[in-house]
């Protein structure tokens, strides 16, 4: 069924939401060049309440691939490395939203999302770029800047996401 | 906020609070340990010194000379002539990797492994 002029808006905005905080983020100054908080995902879980995977994963893409044209990372190592770790987050956010239900909130959801996405990056940065497990030494820091990244982007998340519910008819809950 | 926050968000945040912390002190734990320490003097290589022997040994650095030791496993400086002393404060230290300088004299202690590291395995 081909999508309505409405809902190919509404992923729109999504889209341009997820690349306005993606190039945000690339201005915010961190200790070391690969630490995130992954702003962008606040984009990624609120078209998770509101579209299907197919969808999501459409909307993760253009982020990707547009947030990266303009912060001029594209096909460098970055891109690739935000590249894997969206589309595995967006996937197993999505698998376990679909799986548990109403068990965890959105915030819950982002804190998996963020630790997938570390975990996913720290796979690819060893399996094509050093080749050495040297850089697990990195885990650790990864794995702290998850837990505040996902927190920081849950609860952003969570406030955003009461927001729309009360504009109600802005989100079309069914399509 | 917290009232948005679901038991499984909780207990879920607490598990994965515990899951770094695991991880960071997994991670430290494993660190190789030395085996040997070099000494270099610029670019000089002065000293190789194996951690299992106490040994103390002077390196003339460019104002001075620095005294140093390897006691009990562990390499530290225990003297130098310079300013701060920074190198001293340094104190003892074992871990494949580490490194103690003295900026002014141009003298660098760096502590060896000859084992690949053992942290290989835990990729899986």
């Amino acid at each position: 069924m081909p999508r309505s002029s409405r809902h190919l808006t509404t992923m729109s905005f999504f889209s341009i939401v997820g690349i306005a905080l993606f190039v945000l983020e690339s201005f915010i100054p961190m200790p070391l060049p690969f630490l995130k908080i992954g702003l962008a995902n606040v984009s990624t879980l609120l078209a998770l309440y509101t579209f299907g995977l197919t969808d999501v994963l459409i909307i993760v893409l253009i982020r990707v691939v547009a947030g990266s044209l303009l912060v001029g990372s594209i096909f460098s190592p970055g891109f690739l490395l935000a590249f894997a770790g969206g589309v595995s987050s967006a996937l197993v956010m999505s698998a376990l939203k679909r799986m548990t239900g109403d068990l965890f909130s959105i915030f819950g959801i982002s804190l998996v999302g963020a630790f997938v996405h570390v975990i996913a990056q720290m796979f690819i940065v060893v399996l094509l770029f050093v080749q050495s497990t040297a850089v697990l030494i990195l885990f650790p820091m990864l794995l702290s800047s998850a837990l505040i990244g996902g927190t920081v982007v849950g609860w952003i998340a969570v406030r955003l996401h009461q927001i729309l519910e009360r504009m109600g008819s802005f989100i079309p809950r069914a399509f | 906020m917290f009232r948005t926050l679901t038991v499984a968000d909780k207990v879920l945040s607490l598990t994965l609070l515990g899951v770094t912390i695991a991880v960071f002190w997994g991670i430290s734990s494993l660190a190789t340990p030395g085996s040997f320490a070099i000494v270099m003097i610029g670019d000089q290589l002065a000293y190789k010194l194996p951690l299992d022997a106490n040994k103390v040994v002077t390196a003339q650095g460019r104002i001075g000379d620095v005294t140093i030791e390897v006691r009990g496993g562990k390499v530290g400086v225990t003297r130098a002539d310079c300013p701060n002393h920074v190198c001293v404060r340094t104190g003892w230290r074992s871990r494949g990797g580490e490194v103690i300088v003295c900026v002014p004299n141009h003298v660098w202690v760096k502590i060896l492994s000859n084992d690949k590291p053992e942290i290989k395995g835990v990729t899986g």
